[in-house]
């Protein structure tokens, strides 16, 4: 019975430590991958806005449209998530092409002239570009 | 009790080993994450530095209102991605251009209207600066706005890449250098006087038509050509030069070419099939692509080729072949005038490869029509003509074998082939190189045909497997096999290759030599039961004049030199538009005409001084004779350093020639200080002259014999 006594106890001490290993890997690893893959889709995703650069080249209006011309001088190709003009009024009518009018996108292709056309009738002073959720651009439009 | 201890021990091991990899493998991933990031922060920033340096100006020529000139006013390259626009209606035009402009250099747009009929006029670069011009009285010239500058204190440290040197025209080469400062600088330069004629944008030979690529292969398809200052836009985009001649140029696009005159006549020629290929006798030139002709439910192989003279198209056709596909098909030979030779080789459901040659006329005459073009279009298989054949083409089969039962196949490399620069009359030019590895079970004989005077009328190199009693062992003989109405008459004595073969490789080479046709071949066999290591062996057959209609051109010679640290001397014309171009390296073997070049690694300490970095070309000379050695102190001399009773071949870097019997040393390439400083990374051969190029601290030299 002495002998049994120890045993048991031993066997209870193990079969803890072992659970509360067990408990402490299950969680550890998942912890860690959540933290660090969220750190590194960070990082991703910072890269990919780096490599966007957007220059405005002109506006012209015809019609009821405003047409915006932008070249993204960057490597990757930018989502438009948002396009605010004269700095309030969000505009969700609008269309994208590359190069011409004739080829539609849906993106700023690098390298590539981008015209945003936007339909509007008022007057236009500012435009404000949302990009990737993330890139805010600005710019001043002289329609004179 | 132990037996649980030992169960929670390897459990709990077993778990930190999961935590460890997990995390191990949670950092690389994060790592990769952050060097993604800092490097885009990185080209981020360089981009923008660029940017900022980018100084380009626009100016309106007063004289002429529609002519814009961009100028580059910094130190790079630049790209011309658009021209914009905006009317006075508000209309905005995009242009996309795609043009290189030089650092330094500038080159002129024409606009459709005068600058005063536009609300705004734009210039968009690469780097994302956009620019508006200003009048400025001063751009008064409008010719020759890309300058012809001689180079003559640049110097370069990397090598040459042989993708990024290319004859391109009759006297004119591309040559592409990265400087010191990392830039990649093109020239296009005339072969005969060394002159420059254009640097980072193509040129006619006479500077008159232009283009504005930096590149042998366009990083960007192109849609203007520059002729005498104006710019005219082309139907569709074009993405390399073909041929440059003196007043024209002719450029290729996906299916389509442009022969541009500096009379501003622009000729497109439309092909039936993509990936337009050229090459070029002098001003004769073959633009041809491949594809599949329809014939009813049936597909056939095709080339469509055009034969243009000196920027004239003379003909074209369209040649149809009894087959779907070849394994490897190309033009071989092109001699003007006369024929073109189109060799293949074509697997068969049996696994029998055929090799087949297809002479087409250099003449426009065709019976068929394929549509709407003229055509050719045999309609038996390869290799078994009848004579009615002979009505649509005159062609025969060149080498056929049969390897069904090879242990190693036969493989006759792509480049290999017979090529035949003939006359009506007369073998004007002969060049025959072929390269074959041979595996033990060896069909025999091979025939290796080189010269055919009609389909059942020719000659051939033939080898042949003997066994040799008094060695016990299997050998290699070669002769001259002249073939005639079905008879084989052997010509020539028969040349003992090698014995005991496991596998083998041949390097075959002929050539016209004073009257004589002179047939070699290198072989070297690998058999490590029999030698420790690859073994040797040449023969050299020689025909004696007469049995073949031999006449020997003057071949093309050119001798241009440049002065300076670029130093282009001479460049020669093959008959291909690309030189032959073999990277140096240990146990690299070169056979071209009389000339066979053993290069091996860099031979050190014999000469008790120089152990570092002298490299010696090995030379093999295929011959009959006692092989020769060089003797170097006569060499640093200047004396003839080859002796001739010496058992092995080895000579000092340096120009050699031979007679095809002998060696003759010509010149040292360098003095003594110098040779010790650089390797040869290039060996460019033609005919009998070869070249080499070397990478010297901050200088490229391009020398020849």
């Amino acid at each position: 019975m002495k002998a049994v006594t120890p045993l048991i106890a031993t066997s209870i001490l193990i079969l803890i430590v072992i659970s509360l290993i067990s408990l402490l890997m299950y969680q550890t690893p998942s912890l860690v991958n959540t933290e660090v893959s969220s750190l590194s889709s960070q990082y991703l995703e910072l890269s990919t806005n780096n490599g966007v650069h957007i220059e405005f080249i002109a506006h012209a209006i015809n019609g009821s449209s405003h047409y915006i011309y932008l070249y993204n001088y960057g490597w990757t190709p930018a989502i438009i998530s948002n396009i605010y003009i004269n700095d309030s009024l969000e505009i969700n009518d609008f269309t994208i092409f590359v190069d011409t009018i004739e080829n539609e996108a849906s993106t700023l292709e690098p390298k590539k002239i981008s015209i945003i056309k936007i339909n509007y009738t008022g007057s236009m002073n500012s435009i404000t570009l949302i990009l990737n959720h993330i890139i805010k651009l600005r710019w001043i439009i002289n329609e004179s | 009790m132990n037996r649980r201890k030992g169960v929670s021990n390897l459990v709990a091991f077993v778990l930190i080993l999961i935590i460890a990899i997990s995390i191990m493998s949670s950092y690389i991933y994060l790592d990769f994450a952050r060097n993604r990031y800092f490097s885009s922060i990185e080209k981020s920033v360089e981009l923008l530095g660029s940017r900022s340096k980018e100084s380009i100006v626009l100016i309106i020529d007063e004289n002429n209102p529609q002519r814009i000139i961009i100028e580059s006013r910094w130190t790079n390259s630049s790209t011309i991605k658009y021209l914009i626009t905006l009317d006075s209606n508000n209309k905005i035009e995009t242009i996309p251009l795609n043009m290189a402009l030089p650092p330094l250099e500038k080159i002129s747009v024409n606009l459709k209207e005068p600058y005063n009929t536009y609300k705004s006029i734009y210039i968009v670069t690469s780097l994302g600066n956009v620019y508006n011009p200003s009048l400025n009285s001063s751009a008064m010239r409008t010719n020759n706005l890309v300058s012809d500058k001689k180079i003559f204190s640049l110097n370069y440290l990397t090598g040459i890449d042989a993708n990024e040197i290319k004859i391109l025209g009759h006297n004119t080469a591309a040559l592409k250098i990265t400087d010191l400062s990392g830039a990649k600088q093109l020239f296009i330069f005339n072969m005969i006087d060394g002159q420059i004629i254009s640097i980072n944008h193509f040129s006619s030979s006479n500077g008159r038509i232009r283009i504005y690529a930096n590149s042998i292969y366009f990083e960007n398809e192109i849609n203007y050509v520059d002729i005498n200052g104006e710019l005219f836009m082309l139907d569709n985009p074009i993405s390399a030069v073909c041929y440059i001649g003196k007043k024209y140029i002719i450029v290729r696009g996906l299916d389509y070419a442009y022969i541009i005159h500096d009379n501003t006549t622009i000729r497109k020629i439309q092909f039936l099939y993509r990936n337009i290929e050229c090459i070029f006798r002098d001003k004769d030139i073959i633009l041809y692509s491949r594809g599949t002709a329809k014939l009813s439910s049936t597909r056939l192989y095709a080339y469509h080729i055009y034969r243009i003279y000196d920027g004239r198209v003379l003909w074209n056709k369209v040649i149809i072949y009894p087959f779907e596909s070849w394994d490897i098909s190309y033009i071989s030979s092109f001699t003007p005038g006369s024929k073109i030779i189109i060799s293949n080789r074509w697997t068969t459901p049996l696994s029998y490869p055929i090799f087949g040659s297809a002479i087409i006329d250099d003449s426009e005459a065709a019976v068929k029509s394929y549509l709407g073009i003229p055509s050719i279009m045999p309609n038996t298989a390869w290799g078994n003509i009848s004579d009615d054949d002979l009505t649509d083409s005159l062609y025969y089969g060149n080498i056929t074998f049969n390897v069904n039962n090879g242990e190693y196949p036969i493989v006759i490399k792509p480049y290999g082939g017979g090529i035949i620069h003939n006359t009506t009359d007369a073998l004007e030019k002969y060049h025959l190189y072929i390269e074959i590895d041979i595996g033990y079970k060896f069909p025999e004989p091979i025939y290796i045909m080189f010269y055919a005077k009609l389909f059942y009328e020719y000659y051939a190199l033939r080898i042949i497997r003997f066994y040799n009693l008094t060695n016990n062992s299997y050998m290699l003989n070669a002769s001259i096999i002249k073939f005639s109405n079905g008879f084989e008459e052997k010509i020539s004595q028969d040349i003992y290759l090698t014995s005991k073969i496991s596998l083998t490789r041949i390097w075959i080479d002929g050539e016209v030599i004073n009257n004589n046709l002179i047939i070699r071949a290198i072989l070297k066999a690998t058999d490590t039961n029999i030698y420790s290591s690859i073994n040797e062996h040449t023969g050299f057959i020689t025909l004696s004049v007469g049995e073949l209609p031999i006449g020997r051109g003057e071949g093309i010679k050119v001798d241009s030199l440049y002065k300076g640290k670029l130093k282009v001397k001479k460049f020669i014309s093959y008959w291909n538009t690309d030189i032959i171009f073999i990277p140096i390296s240990e146990e690299e073997v070169i056979l071209v005409n009389n000339i066979f070049i053993s290069f091996k690694e860099p031979f050190r300490g014999l000469i008790g001084y120089d152990e570092r970095a002298v490299y010696l070309l090995s030379f093999s000379v295929a011959t009959i004779f006692d092989p020769i050695k060089l003797d170097l102190n006569r060499w640093l001399t200047g004396e003839n350093p080859i002796l001739k009773d010496e058992k092995s071949i080895i000579l000092r870097l340096g120009l050699y020639r031979s007679d095809g019997f002998n060696l003759y040393f010509e010149k040292n390439l360098f003095d003594n200080n110098t040779l010790l400083l650089g390797l040869p990374t290039y060996a460019a051969i033609d005919n009998n002259i070869f070249w080499l190029i070397y990478r010297l601290p901050n200088q490229i030299y391009i020398d020849n014999g």
